[in-house]
């Protein structure tokens, strides 16, 4: 209507009188002029009339004026009227933009002066919206536009990165479909409008292996920054591309070609891992970082077949940066370790890794071991009344190429390694064959960490359902399963505590305080030795008697030698107990009548003495030292006496 | 359905006033409210009167 079109004209004169005003108020809050306009224009783009107006709008945006502007609003605004532009699908609409296809291209892509930093992500995702409608006779832009996607892989923000990946995979697969690249026509590729005889003027037949040879030509780069964004970038690339050759038949000439074009060779697999593991003994941190992202990718998507020619240099140099914590490098060497262990076998893995990294690899096997037992103990709990809550969104929140770079193989309480970036776009349909292939794998995880990680509960209902609206709904409610639960609970409750002790009845917890406990003991031990005591005396004393084998009373002989033995021995405790109180060492014994047993019980702890108060030394051979303790009688075998032999024995 | 038609018909013979005064607002929307204005605006030029809508998304 004209009123759309009345609306247009105006916004568009007031945006170009914006434009040449400019640079009043460079950083203000408020939106100035042309980023006003440029907004309302965005908001047009889907309703406008006719073509014309259309391509009006079109030469606008692409102005230098526009497209180059030094405010990054600006820049930011006119990317998203192109993209709006690019998506239009009416036919009309489709003509105008293959007309101008040519300009546009030409705007963007070759006089790609100041792209504003924070421009950067509208531009990437306008060229991936782009390239699908290149004809195949334009590929010679894909070339130019490689650097700057690779680099955009290395964004900051998160849907810059996600533009990225989809601009690089949306190359190849216009690469896969076919062409041929006129170098001839990529403009400032270093020799530019000189026509070379030899070499740089060839045109290359468009496939997904020189896609890949000409992705990592950013490996020659001059940065790290380059030559990592270069390697996670193939890493992506290998991941899409790694392929299954079974899935095409190649039956009719024509297929095996698309079978070649669209596929990863083994050759140049081969030549890429070979390359990369270079890297990987790179001093750079940021280089070896994209360098293990890329060897967990490759082990987890490729075959052992192709693996296996690398691994001899691959595990000593993934070793090498094994113990290093930062930037995740431990933990994912050692998730590693767990696929190539799967894949491989333990031995063959053993035999190439150097002593030290054995304990490793030990490690490793522990951590499985440990994580299949409690799989099986939670698995056996498992049955009991729950009703879970349907998980909306598992874990593809995480799409396939993520779970496998960030993933690991069991994942048994490794939290640190849930570093899920919530993105929402999934990847093409070989990464969707892929998910599933992955949902399979996860099956064998532990059931109640997928059930955790779904976010499920258990609810406790009686015979109705659950009132939502209920005071106590909350209680019902829980994480981890009621059963396993309960036992826990009842197994605590059993076990009490060393110090208090619920009272059954009042339910009041008693505390154990060690005067009671003790008190109690010592009662018993007092009453104990006053009966041993009496009876000692009813044997030995003056006034006792024994009874021989005939069963003829014999009184005790009260001589002078037992008289004074009975003295001495009072005499000893007494002195026993004042230098027990004061401190001093315990007697030495009575060195007449104990000679051989003294020397005995010296020697026997002799062994086990150890020089500096560090307590028991422990033979590897032989006895140790709280055991064994020979015994024998007092005075001829040499052993410890423990029927009083020596002592003041009748009879 | 005749309803929803008809009022459609009044609604977008009074959008090109009720789209001068939005685009006015908008300017002075700042940062927070300016997405809804801008979804508004876009509503009410969906359903203004053309002749025939050549480009479509």
């Amino acid at each position: 209507m004209q009123d759309l079109v009345g609306t247009y004209n105006k916004i568009k004169t007031l945006l170009l009188q914006g434009l040449s005003a400019s640079t009043s108020k460079p950083s203000s809050s408020d939106a100035t002029v042309p980023q006003t306009m440029l907004d309302f224009l965005v908001q047009l783009v889907p309703y406008l009339p006719d073509a014309e107006t259309a391509s009006s709008l079109l030469e606008l945006v692409l102005s230098e004026e526009v497209l180059q502007n030094k405010d990054t609003a600006v820049q930011k605004r006119a990317y998203r009227v192109l993209l709006r532009l690019c998506s239009a699908s009416g036919t009309v609409g489709e003509r105008v933009l293959q007309e101008k296809l040519e300009s546009i291209i030409e705007e963007l892509v070759e006089k790609s002066g100041n792209v504003a930093a924070s421009a950067k992500k509208d531009r990437t995702t306008l060229l991936s919206t782009i390239i699908p409608l290149l004809p195949a006779d334009k590929l010679h832009i894909i070339p130019s536009i490689i650097p700057e996607a690779v680099l955009a892989t290395k964004e900051a923000n998160e849907t810059a990165r996600g533009a990225a990946y989809d601009l690089l995979v949306g190359m190849a697969e216009k690469m896969a479909k076919g062409g041929i690249i006129r170098r001839s026509l990529i403009k400032g590729s270093g020799e530019g409008e000189e026509e070379e005889a030899d070499g740089m003027v060839e045109d290359a037949e468009a496939s997904i292996p020189e896609y890949v040879t000409m992705v990592a030509a950013g490996l020659a780069g001059n940065t790290p920054h380059m030559i990592s964004a270069t390697i996670t970038a193939l890493s992506r690339l290998l991941f899409e591309y790694h392929g299954k050759l079974a899935s095409v038949s190649a039956v009719a000439g024509s297929l095996t070609n698309i079978c070649f074009l669209a596929q990863l060779s083994n050759e140049t697999i081969g030549e890429l891992i070979s390359t990369i593991l270079v890297f990987l003994g790179s001093a750079n941190r940021e280089i070896v970082k994209s360098s293990v992202g890329f060897v967990k990718v490759a082990v987890v998507c490729l075959a052992p077949v192709h693996i296996q020619p690398h691994l001899e240099k691959l595990i000593p140099a993934l070793l090498h940066w094994s113990h290093e914590h930062k930037n995740h490098f431990k933990l994912n060497i050692r998730h590693i370790f767990e696929r190539l262990l799967r894949k491989f076998g333990y031995e063959e893995i053993e035999a190439l890794t150097g002593e030290e990294d054995r304990k490793l690899l030990a490690n490793i096997r522990k951590r499985q071991q440990r994580a299949k037992r409690k799989r099986e103990e939670g698995d056996m709990a498992v049955d009991g009344q729950e009703s879970q809550d349907e998980a909306t969104k598992p874990s593809a929140s995480r799409n396939a190429y993520e779970e496998a770079l960030y993933g690991s193989e069991d994942e048994d309480g490794d939290s640190d390694v849930e570093e899920a970036p919530k993105t929402a776009a999934l990847k093409g349909k070989t990464g969707q064959q892929q998910q599933q292939q992955l949902r399979k794998n996860a099956i064998g995880r532990r059931k109640q960490d997928q059930r955790d990680e779904l976010g499920a509960s258990y609810i406790q209902e009686g015979e109705e359902p659950l009132d939502l609206l209920d005071e106590k709904m909350l209680g019902r409610i829980s994480r981890g399963n009621p059963a396993v639960e309960e036992a826990r609970r009842a197994k605590r409750e059993q076990a009490g505590s060393a110090y208090a002790k619920t009272d059954s009845r009042s339910g009041k917890l008693v505390f154990n305080e060690d005067g009671d406990a003790g008190s109690d003991g010592e009662d018993g031990q007092q009453g104990e030795l006053d009966s041993t005591n009496a009876y000692l005396e009813a044997i030995r004393g003056e006034d006792g008697f024994r009874r021989n084998a005939k069963g003829q009373v014999k009184v005790n002989k009260s001589t002078k030698r037992s008289r004074a033995q009975l003295e001495e021995d009072a005499l000893v405790e007494d002195v026993k107990d004042k230098l027990e109180g004061l401190g001093v060492a315990k007697e030495r014994g009575r060195r007449e009548k104990r000679p051989p047993t003294k020397k005995f019980k010296e020697s026997i702890g002799q062994d086990f003495k150890a020089k500096k108060a560090g307590g028991d030394v422990k033979k590897s051979d032989g006895i140790n030292p709280y055991a064994y303790v020979p015994l024998g009688n007092g005075k001829k075998r040499a052993g410890l006496n423990i029927v009083n032999k020596g002592k003041k024995s009748r009879s | 359905m005749d309803m929803g038609k008809k009022n459609l018909q009044l609604l977008s013979g009074l959008s090109p006033n009720l789209l001068a005064v939005m685009f006015n607002v908008f300017s002075k929307a700042g940062k927070e409210g300016r997405g809804y204005v801008l979804d508004c605006i876009s509503a009410y030029l969906s359903i203004l009167t053309h002749k025939v809508s050549t480009f479509r998304v």
